[in-house]
């Protein structure tokens, strides 16, 4: 991925982080309740049926490239932005 | 000596900074409210913060955990409160230096040990990150020497340190300025406090930069959702 296709993509994401989208970020304290909660995910055990993967997938990328502790440490919150694009690639639309 | 603590400093100043510029973010501009609803916002806000009744009807067990483990959590911040200073409305039931006696402690590190257990033998374990584990095993050993130390200290019959001695020390840890008086070192069951407060301290550094965020940030999100 070149150098402006990364900066436009993350200049797309910076207009998406409103109040409500960092506080859904913020708040998920992988508990687990989503995954029985989601009726999918009950009929068909998938990882990509639970809403907090999918959300996952976002936030990995928000600790790394929008938090100071992406930068400093990013093992702490799992901050693996290769992580994302991997599984993006890997979910079947 | 006057130095610098600086585990309360970040803890506090992190707080504050972390819940003002979440307050002061762009609001989203339309609601996300699912259905419309006649319920007032705020009581029914509240109502699923403290008594997550998602979570009672999805998992049940997993929700006793969770009330003990706050309540808990609760009890003890109360009963570090009578560690800054006296008070006279908590003297209600007679007790020497800590109202449950170790056992409140107790509670809280067997829940913390079911949730730590819980996540590593998950089938879904790669949705947790090393956070999650990180905070889990450092509360468990805040708790354990935070709450063992009153029955420490009868074990080792150093019952001469009175409740004054804590409340000197921790008292001053809050108004940033540490000073530990000699009682407390010299005392057998001081490893105890010691590594209690170091763990401690780690805890509250760590706190708003973390997940545990969520005990404030809850209440604007509920809200949210509630229209």
């Amino acid at each position: 991925m070149d150098q402006k296709t990364r900066e436009e993509l993350l200049r797309l994401f910076r207009s998406k982080l409103d109040q409500a989208m960092k506080l859904y970020l913020e708040t998920c304290t992988r508990c687990g309740v989503c995954y029985s909660a989601c009726h999918v995910h009950e009929s068909m055990p998938h990882l990509k049926y639970i809403a907090a993967y999918r959300a996952e997938i976002v936030r990995r990328i928000y600790n790394r490239y929008f938090k100071g502790q992406g930068r400093i440490m990013p093992h702490v919150r799992g901050a693996d932005a290769a992580w994302s694009i991997a599984h993006l690639a890997s979910t079947p639309r | 000596m006057n130095s610098l603590d600086a585990a309360f400093l970040v803890f506090f100043v992190g707080i504050v900074a972390r819940v003002v510029k979440m307050v002061r973010e762009p609001k989203h501009p339309t609601t996300l409210q699912i259905y419309p609803e006649r319920r007032p916002k705020w009581p029914w806000a509240l109502y699923d913060i403290f008594l997550l009744p998602t979570i009672l009807r999805h998992k049940p067990v997993l929700w006793a955990f969770l009330m003990v483990f706050h309540i808990a959590f609760l009890l003890l911040i109360i009963g570090h409160l009578e560690l800054i200073r006296e008070f006279t409305v908590l003297q209600a039931i007679e007790h020497e230096v800590f109202l449950g006696k170790g056992f409140v402690g107790l509670l809280l590190s067997i829940a913390l040990l079911y949730f730590l257990f819980r996540r590593l033998v998950s089938p879904n374990r790669e949705m947790s990150v090393p956070e999650d584990y990180y905070l889990l095993i450092l509360l468990f050993l805040t708790v354990l020497f935070g709450s063992q130390m009153d029955w420490a200290r009868s074990w080792y019959e150093y019952d001469s340190l009175s409740v004054e001695d804590y409340r000197a020390y921790l008292s001053s840890l809050l108004y940033l300025r540490p000073e530990l008086p000699e009682n407390l070192t010299f005392s057998g069951h001081s490893f105890m406090l010691i590594l209690h407060v170091f763990f401690a301290n780690l805890f509250l550094m760590f706190f708003p930069f973390s997940k545990i965020m969520h005990s404030f940030f809850t209440i604007p999100m509920n809200t949210l959702r509630r229209g």
